[in-house]
């Protein structure tokens, strides 16, 4: 184990290990990330080792379980290298056939390839997909290349080298010069100049000289997954950055809060923590820098609000994590009172980006006030769900249509909430929006973590914004009154609206509310909350007033508004429905219109789902 | 402290650099309504009703928490805010069960002064009405959730003045409630029964049981006075009602170091006391006590004292100036130099303990305030909490704040357990051994000081420690890791007290000869807990000499003291008991002649406190039945022996 002393032992260890893989090697990937673990990955890697370990050539193949590649709605996902070959949806049954023809014998299995809405012929690799086309996977798309538990992989792709330019070539002030002329703004959702931050930490008084940097994990918005296959794929990114980070502000230790949901992201890790210390990446004397830096790690419980920056201090300090008032900020009074550099997963996979090539180079991608690329997770009503990573200032729609395929069923594009629960709804009038930190809050909403929800003409505006209110309520700290009082009082009134209590003034009282908790909460948590709410006031109004005037859900979603019947001339009696109506509520002969008893019925849309005729109607 | 220059409202004004905003408007006389924030106790910015407009900030932000700045432009009650304010008092109204004609605290209610101010006649939004639990099984606190706000203040008061940790938050969001412990019922929690968690609740959520709906601030006469529960001399104020005592509060929560009060000044002082002397009583033909008029009870006593040599025993709970007549009137009337005091065996323990040390006795001891500057505290043959409460939470304050080292010695319990960096477990009455293998310990570490006398370097030279470690039961290396600790610390303070009455008092010449070790030209850092609020004064005066002879009959000027059994043990089998108490006892039941006596509230005076802090005690009751002070009586006494006490 090669414990580096300088960086031209780094770079003979970089060249040792090129040399061991010509460009020409055999290798095949199988994507080990989460949305492909749900489809049984594991399986797929199972039959492909032992189909290899069959095969007399199997030796001379390098198989690897790399992380995320991003597409997860086609899981579990192969790419055959040297060609690139990508296949999607495999199973452990096509391995066989994937090692004789592809690996083998170069030919690819047409059934295995993507295809998709408005594409000529089958994609054969990646770029020739819609979905990676109109990406620039400048942070994520390391994640197929390699095997996250090997640090070889990593150098491989050149890492580490950012951490021993930085230390060799440039002073700390350079490294925060640099992060500054790049633009780069925090990635966990409120946006500060990364740049300004280590600044202010590296200038802060600390009386012992203790400085820590923290990597926030703590990847709490429901349906966001990137931080999470960024630590799970790629975890030495993430490290680098902390390092490069360290020392730019002086810190000796930092720590990662992790939320004990990611088993994989921990173990990978871990592994990469212990691997970075072997080879004298962390420790004492880093690559023979006199530079000393060690990173422990701290899991989180899973309260929602220990993602605000505060309150994971308190809970790495092990207090209860329930954020503070901002003055001190972390940067000059954060953990154990010494200044702090908190910045996200994302944003420290960044650093070694941008200190390799350059903060002038990376300010050259995105927008004025938005530099760079940002991973979203693209979930919801939509075609390609997955891990997207795009340029700032590219549009909802481009997101959504070009990247993402569309809505699925020809539903219709209804909204797009962006930024987790606490994000806004956005409608389709906004869809040429470009998405940038500045213009999303214009908008109403927020750039948050990176979540994306897409909704189709099937979605209650009003029932969304009680649903995400919901959420915010129950995992509100309770320390401010009006983040846990307000929230709570627009939680009744939202459900009284959805359940058709509804009055006329509720609309004025979400409002009046919903502008007190943002301007006078405490933390970002409540600052953000009421976002939903008024994104869907806004933008939705009309269905709002259709539930308390009109007394109906256009939608068909608030049971208490909606009435299931049945249409006589569509239906033809075939019974389905009735034999699986939970209440029994629907009767009627054989091969007659059936009838349902609106006394029974939940308006659960059970029969509305199962229908082949769409003889069932809600109204 | 640079000066600051702030516009505030339009209006010019003026704070120090580190003032908050909201400290800055209060000292320029610009109201900020606030709840969650209370002056002395750590600013959280939760309630949001104090938030204010600062120029360039992009939000309103809470006066409480943010920082003054020199050229800030502060807005305070633009409507905005106001509107704002009202909001939030709405949201706080609905939130619980706010009825304030069922509150004991209504009208003195910060709650419902500020609803009043905003003219908060309606709320808009739905009241929540949740079924909440009334906490009441503590013996003094009751905890009404119902009508909690969840300010925080009393977590903080817990915290930060009681230096306990008993309060918390339990849950989270629109459940937050304010528990005990693990969610325990406070009655069954780890509660000091302190109370500066009531003297905190903005609402009447946490009530004092004692002083329950028996009067508001409105119709009470509020008065300070000092208290009378032990030694360490705090000031209380006492609200009255038509001559009865209805609350007991501090008089500087967070300012005094002796504000926080105690189980015994704050509740114990309200207790149903035993049934008031309020006559004086003599025994008659039956052996019965019976009613008589002063001059006769004074003329009997009189008649007593001339049958032979009386012994006089004060009780140090009583002020100086009752001590001094006192014990003129055992020279001077009663002729007598047999004179010792309810505690005096302590005071002959500590003073033969302290021959060695210079000086006046109790001068060479540290002054309360040391304690909060200790850096390591020993506490041997003592249990604070349970003699001297002040002096614990001061004690926990020092761990929690100055993360100073507590080493307990202590032969059962570990006294603070949250709190001690070690509990030393010595066998039963083997203390003296501890300390002097903690000397040895302690010159084998940093070298003796120098100058210190021979005899104190022989003795030391004398000690074994193998032997002092196998006489103990504590391991040489224990003995020796507190040593290190102790030699390193820079401002140790040694508490001991009474505890070593029953085991062996050598262990207090120890003490004072390891702090002659280590003292540093500031006097010696140890301090002796002493019982009475009086303690030090009566003994200062030479009342506790000790009753070295066998007297014919005996003068207990009891007051309000309860005798204990080592007292009643004494009075036995004497010519004549003659006893001035103010309630019924054992002791007054063995009298021949009982005088009534005023208690605490009824009398005046000066203590002198356990390091030697005097304060004055004033009269806030009129003494029950009209009765007479204890000076009069003994003036009265002295004159039917002929004698004058002037």
């Amino acid at each position: 184990m090669p414990n580096l002393k300088s960086p031209v032992a780094l770079e003979q260890l970089r060249n040792h290990i090129m040399t061991r893989r010509p460009p020409e090697q055999i290798t095949v990937s199988v994507c080990g990330g989460t949305g492909c673990h749900a489809y049984k990955c594991e399986d797929v890697a199972a039959a492909l080792r032992q189909e290899l370990a069959c095969h007399p050539g199997g030796r001379d193949v390098v198989m690897k379980v790399t992380g995320c590649h991003g597409l997860c709605e086609r899981g579990p996902l192969m790419v055959i290298h040297p060609q690139g070959i990508f296949y999607q949806r495999v199973k452990p049954g096509d391995v066989p056939e994937i090692v004789a023809e592809t690996v083998f014998g170069g030919r690819f299995i047409d059934r295995l390839l993507y295809t998709g809405p408005g594409m000529d012929a089958a994609a054969l690799r990646e770029d020739d997909i819609p979905f990676y086309r109109k990406q620039q996977r400048l942070i994520f798309g390391n994640n197929g290349l390699i095997d996250p538990t090997s640090i070889e992989d990593y150098m491989a792709i050149g890492g580490y080298s950012s951490l021993a330019k930085a230390l060799f070539a440039m002073k700390p002030a350079d490294v925060i010069e640099e992060i500054k002329v790049s633009g780069l703004r925090g990635r966990g959702g409120a946006g500060f100049p990364t740049g300004l931050k280590w600044e202010m930490c590296a200038s802060a008084v600390a009386h012992d000289g203790a400085r820590y940097v923290i990597c926030n994990a703590d990847e709490g918005d429901p349906g966001a997954y990137m931080d999470r296959s960024l630590l799970e794929g790629n975890p030495h990114s993430v490290i680098e950055g902390m390092i490069i980070g360290a020392y730019a502000v002086g810190a000796g230790t930092g720590y990662v809060y992790v939320r004990h949901e990611y088993p994989l992201a921990l173990k990978n890790l871990r592994t990469a923590l212990i691997q970075a210390e072997r080879y004298g990446l962390l420790g004492d004397n880093i690559l023979g820098s006199r530079f000393n830096f060690r990173i422990r790690i701290s899991v989180g419980g899973g309260a929602f609000v220990c993602g605000e920056e505060t309150a994971l201090l308190f809970s790495i300090e092990g207090k209860p994590g329930n954020p503070r008032q901002r003055p001190p900020f972390p940067a000059r009074q954060g953990l154990f009172g010494k200044p702090t550099v908190l910045n996200n997963v994302e944003t420290w996979a960044n650093v070694p980006v941008i200190t390799g090539l350059g903060g002038p180079w990376y300010a050259r991608l995105g927008t004025r006030n938005s530099k760079g690329t940002k991973i979203f997770s693209l979930v919801g009503k939509i075609n390609n769900t997955g891990l997207v990573e795009v340029p700032m200032g590219i549009t909802l729609r481009e997101i959504v249509f070009d990247i993402g395929g569309g809505i699925p069923g020809g539903k219709g594009f209804k909204a797009v909430q962006t930024g987790g629960p606490s994000g806004g709804c956005l409608p389709e009038s906004l869809l040429d929006l470009p998405v940038d930190f500045d213009r999303l809050i214009e908008a109403g909403s927020i750039m948050g973590s990176g979540g994306m929800i897409v909704m189709d003409g099937e979605t209650c505006m009003v029932d969304v914004a009680r649903y995400f209110t919901h959420f915010l309520t129950e995992e509100s700290c309770g320390k401010c009154v009006p983040c846990r009082e307000g929230l709570d009082r627009m939680l009744d009134i939202l459900t009284d609206i959805t359940e058709g209590r509804g009055r006329p003034e509720d609309i004025e009282l979400l409002q009046e509310l919903g502008e007190a908790i943002k301007s006078a909460s405490l933390c970002a948590l409540g600052r953000t909350a009421p976002n939903p709410v008024l994104s869907t006031l806004r933008y939705f109004r009309d269905e709002y007033d259709a539930h308390i005037r009109g007394g109906r859900c256009p939608a068909g979603v608030c049971k208490a508004l909606i009435s299931c019947s049945i249409d006589t001339a569509r239906c033809n009696g075939c019974g389905l429905c009735a034999r699986e109506c939970p209440q029994v509520a629907i009767t009627g002969e054989k091969k007659q219109a059936h009838v349902i008893d609106q006394g029974q019925c939940t308006r659960c849309g059970l029969c509305k789902d199962l229908c082949k005729f769409d003889a069932v109607v809600i109204s | 402290m640079k000066e600051i220059n702030l516009t505030i409202n339009g209006k010019q004004a003026k704070g120090k650099e580190g003032d908050t905003v909201l400290e800055v408007c209060r000292s320029n006389g610009i109201d900020v309504p606030a709840l969650c924030h209370f002056q002395g106790l750590s600013n959280v910015g939760a309630c949001r009703i104090c938030v204010v407009e600062v120029e360039r900030e992009r939000r309103p932000v809470p006066a409480c928490t943010h920082p003054a700045g020199d050229g800030m432009v502060v807005k305070t009650d633009t409507p905005a805010l106001e509107n704002h304010r009202r909001l939030i008092l709405e949201l706080m109204f609905t939130e619980r069960n706010h009825f304030c004609m069922f509150c004991e605290v209504s009208g003195d209610c910060e709650l419902q002064k500020l609803a009043y101010r905003y003219q908060m006649d309606h709320v808009r939004y739905t009241h929540k009405f949740p079924k909440l639990p009334v906490d009441a099984l503590s013996e003094y606190l009751i905890i009404d959730h119902n009508r909690c706000i969840l300010c925080g203040r009393c977590v903080r008061a817990c915290q930060e003045v009681a230096a306990s940790r008993t309060i918390g938050f339990s849950s989270r969001g629109h459940k937050t409630m304010v528990s005990a412990d693990l969610e325990e019922s406070l009655g069954e929690s780890t509660c000091r029964l302190c109370g500066p968690c009531i003297e905190s609740c903005p609402t009447g959520a946490i009530m004092n049981r004692l002083s329950l709906y028996k009067g508001t601030r409105e119709n009470c006469t509020e008065l300070q006075t000092a208290c009378p529960g032990c030694a360490v001399g705090c000031e209380l104020n006492v609200w009255i009602r038509d001559n009865n005592l209805v609350k007991i509060e501090s008089t500087d929560m967070t300012g005094d170091l002796r504000g926080s009060l105690c189980r015994m000044g704050r509740f114990e002082l309200l207790e149903p006391a035993p049934p008031r002397i309020t006559t004086p009583l003599l025994r008659n033909k039956d052996g019965k006590l019976e009613a008589c008029s002063l001059e006769e009870a004074a003329a009997a006593a009189a008649g007593k004292f001339s049958t032979g040599k009386a012994a006089g025993i004060f009780s140090s709970r009583l002020p100086g100036e009752t001590a001094g007549l006192f014990k003129k009137f055992m020279e001077q009337a009663a002729g007598s130099e047999l004179v010792d005091t309810t505690d005096g065996n302590w005071y002959r323990a500590i003073a033969s303990g302290m021959k060695n040390a210079n000086g006046n006795l109790f001068n060479a001891e540290i002054k309360l305030e040391s304690i909060p500057e200790a850096d390591f505290i020993l506490l041997v043959g003592a249990d604070p909490q349970k003699t001297n409460p002040v002096v614990s939470t001061l004690i926990r304050r020092t761990v929690n704040s100055n993360k100073a080292k507590l080493v307990v010695i202590d032969a059962d319990t570990d006294l603070l357990p949250l709190w001690s960096y070690i509990w030393l477990k010595p066998k039963p009455g083997t203390e003296d051994a501890v300390i002097q293998g903690l000397m040895k310990g302690v010159v084998s570490q940093s070298g003796a000081r120098r100058g210190l006398s021979e005899t104190l370097d022989n003795k030391i030279k004398s000690i074994d420690l193998a032997k002092a470690a196998q006489q103990s039961g504590i391991s040489q290396d224990d003995l020796l890791s507190v040593a290190t600790a102790y030699a390193q610390a820079k401002k140790p303070v040694i508490i001991y007290g009474d505890g070593l009455l029953a085991g062996n008092t050598d262990a207090i010449n120890d003490i004072v000869d390891l702090a002659t070790i280590t003292a540093n030209g500031n006097g010696l850092g140890v301090l002796s807990l002493k019982p009475n609020a009086n303690s030090r004064g009566a003994w200062e005066l030479g009342l506790a000499k000790g009753v070295t002879e066998k007297p014919a009959g005996m003068f207990l000027l009891l007051g309000d003291e309860e005798p204990g059994e080592r007292l009643l043990k004494q009075l036995k089998g004497l010519g004549y008991l003659v006893v001035q108490a103010s309630y019924e006892s054992p002791a007054t039941e063995m009298a021949d002649v009982v005088l009534p006596s005023p208690i605490w509230a009824e009398r005046a005076g000066k203590y002198v406190a356990i390091d030697g802090h005097t304060l004055e005690a004033k009269r806030v009751l009129d003494p029950a039945g009209g009765m007479a002070q204890d000076a009069e009586v003994l003036t009265l006494i002295a004159k039917k022996l002929e004698r004058s006490l002037v």
